[in-house]
């Protein structure tokens, strides 16, 4: 359980982050050609430009009610603060899932869909699967069984190509 | 009449048959697995749907909507943990029961609830929806565009307990909504000069990302046990009770249901809501309220009417005005875009025999729903046994490869990728997910009509105040907005703190 100063903390970061955004787009808005097509006054700048303003008043609301909270919150307890530092860790397999993935999406075209399924499925399982009932080798071999089953269900029953890179030979 | 009929004829081919079956199945399995729900289920099969046609692909969806929303009650009543937020009130009663040896019963209240619920709501779409589409069918951008802001604005305000976070949410949800070639213009907008953006982002990519890797992140970080909460065996027989308890129950069922319904139509407050008030009602109409929490079948009828009866009404709005009621409902308006459909009234003309074939659909599977609940009930036990840290990884390949072969481009996948963060970042951070992807999928069309209606009002938007029903939803859009402010200030000086009140992990 976080401390609600943390929270109200949290909070103030992503108001003036959600502000910064809006601004940035908002002047990025401005680099957005005009077509010589008239709607009433409307252009393509209209609606993203008024979505910036909204964000922006909204992200001020946060920043306001964060700053307000921040004030009225008591400090966190001893049991909250240890918590917090457990909290603090847990994203850290969700980033390493997504850097898999973002490996994925790099990965497959040079090596294939039957290489890189069963690599990127087996990393998974590793990267998820608590220490206590990790089992390698059974968890490669569902990997492998699983990518063939998807694979032949895709490519037989919706016809659809996958890249194959080295093993171009079983296409 | 005609339409009627080969509307119901088309989806009695085995192929949509056989669909169905598997898509209730499907729907059953992840409504049943807590952390997934029937909307991951729909972005798993959405890129599947490319390749059929569109009595099929609604047919598989369907499926899957309807048995995802009952199969939460499985592990609502035998590990007191609800699949998804809709059978949330299911635990109160369901979990009891169980305890006291009455599982079987439990589960057989509950299925035969879920099967009322939906048949109840099946009936109201198909008196409302054709009604009602006669009705919209007559409104300019004025009004469509009111509707639109109405739904963002509810779903951004009711689904979060912070109204500024929700707001943000679908707001964001809007600005990603405008990359690409603007309405009306052909402008290109936010592509950065990447060629792949310039038709904006893919919905299919986006819905993935943000309902299943999304999620999947969220559970990733959290963690999975070694040893989780073990489904046990459970053979049914019969439905709870005799059919005359069932008949002193039907005040509760009708209830239940129009709750329900009426809740099912209001955008961004489906079964997830509808289920907890039909509990309180029912609780509070009761002769013996006291009893409620103990393990009766009341609460288990009233939560499982109420959310299977939200089914129909999410679909009303999406039929009529095109306007999805819910995540499920905007990730059918993507199948339906997908398959070269627009919903809204002129569906109701254009393409009959697809809406009839969808009423059918949803019959069809409520009665699948039930005899395969009901029959299979010995093997999706022993399917939700199987370890999460298992199943997750092997859905998220399916979901990926599923993305790629929507269109074939690796592109959608890194679309995929970029949404499942910015979703995961969101949740963590109390931010609700739903309307983004709402906000994300009405944000072209709001921007449409707006510009309709702006260049029909040659160039002003007063001339919305000479259209009632676009002022009424403004206005209650207005109203809305501050009676929840309103509400949350209350709250918070009732606890001594300030109005932001999270969103739980």
């Amino acid at each position: 359980m976080t401390s609600l100063r943390s929270k109200h903390r949290a909070n103030l970061c992503c108001g003036i982050f959600f502000l910064v955004f809006s601004g940035a787009v908002a002047l990025y808005t401005r680099t957005i050609p005009i077509s010589s097509l008239n709607f009433g006054g409307m252009n393509s700048r209209t609606f993203p430009y008024a979505c910036c303003v909204i964000m922006g008043v909204l992200s001020l609301c946060l920043i306001y009610q964060s700053i307000r909270g921040l004030k009225n919150s008591p400090e966190p307890t001893e049991e909250e603060k240890q918590a917090e530092k457990a909290e603090r860790k847990k994203p850290l397999r969700a980033l390493c899932a997504m850097v898999l993935v973002a490996a994925y999406t790099q990965l497959v075209k040079p090596l294939g869909y039957l290489i890189t399924t069963p690599l990127f499925l087996f990393a998974l399982f590793m990267l998820v699967t608590p220490a206590e009932v990790r089992r390698p080798v059974k968890q490669a071999i569902v990997a492998i069984v699983v990518t063939v089953c998807v694979y032949l269900v895709f490519h037989y029953a919706f016809a659809v190509q996958f890249p194959m890179g080295p093993l171009k030979f079983l296409a | 009449m005609n339409d009627i009929l080969a509307g119901m004829m088309s989806v009695c081919t085995p192929t949509a048959l056989l669909l169905m079956a598997g898509g209730v199945v499907l729907g059953i399995v992840f409504g049943a697995l807590p952390g997934l729900s029937a909307t991951t289920g729909i972005a798993l099969c959405l890129p599947i749907t490319y390749r059929l046609g569109p009595i099929d692909a609604i047919a598989l969806l369907i499926g899957i909507y309807v048995g995802g929303i009952s199969g939460a009650l499985i592990s609502a009543i035998l590990i007191n943990v609800p699949g998804t937020v809709a059978s949330a009130a299911t635990t109160f009663d369901g979990y009891p029961m169980a305890q006291k040896g009455k599982a079987a019963e439990a589960l057989g209240i509950g299925l035969m609830s879920s099967f009322i619920g939906t048949l109840l709501s099946f009936l109201a779409l198909i008196f409302i929806a054709p009604t009602l589409a006669q009705i919209t069918i007559h409104f300019s951008p004025f009004e469509y565009a009111s509707i639109v802001l109405f739904s963002l604005t509810l779903i951004g305000t009711l689904i979060s307990g912070s109204v500024v976070k929700g707001l943000m949410s679908g707001v964001l949800g809007v600005m990603l909504g405008c990359v690409g070639v603007a309405p009306g213009t052909g402008t290109v907008r936010f592509s950065f000069g990447l060629v792949q953006l310039s038709a904006g982002f893919s919905q299919t990519p986006a819905m993935v990302g943000v309902f299943a890797l999304g999620s999947q992140l969220g559970l990733i970080a959290k963690g999975f046990k070694a040893k989780e909460d073990q489904i046990r065996q459970c053979k049914m027989h019969g439905f709870g009770m005799p059919f005359k308890e069932w008949l002193h129950h039907t005040p509760n069922i009708i209830r239940s249901a129009l709750i329900g319904t009426g809740i099912g139509i209001l955008p961004g407050i489906g079964g997830g809501t509808s289920n907890l008030i039909a509990y309180g009602v029912a609780k509070s109409t009761s002769k013996y309220p006291e009893k409620f929490g103990t393990g009766i079948p009341d609460g288990i009828i009233a939560s499982e009417t109420s959310n299977n009866a939200s089914i129909g009404g999410a679909l009303i709005p999406l039929l009529t005005v095109g306007i999805p009621g819910d995540t499920v409902t905007a990730m059918l308006l993507g199948a339906l875009i997908i398959q070269g459909l627009t919903p809204g009234p002129l569906l109701f003309n254009n393409n009959g025999v697809f809406v009839y074939g969808l009423f059918t659909a949803v019959l069809i599977s409520t009665i699948l729903m039930i005899v395969i609940e009901y029959t299979g009930m010995r093997w999706i036990v022993k399917i939700l046994g199987v370890a999460r840290y298992m199943l997750l990884p092997i859905i998220l390949v399916i979901c990926m490869t599923g993305v790629y072969t929507s269109n074939n481009r690796m592109f959608d996948l890194v679309v995929m990728l970029f949404f499942g963060i910015v979703s995961f970042l969101l949740s963590r951070y109390g931010f609700p997910t739903p309307p983004l992807i709402l906000g994300f999928i009405l944000g072209p069309y709001l921007e449409t009509y707006v510009m309709r209606a702006q260049q029909l009002g040659r160039g002003s938007l007063m001339p919305v105040f000479t259209h009632p029903v676009a002022m009424a939803f403004l206005v209650i859009t207005v109203v809305f907005v501050i009676s929840q402010i309103v509400k949350n200030r209350k709250r918070a000086k009732a606890q001594g703190d300030n109005p932001i009140e999270e969103v739980d992990d």
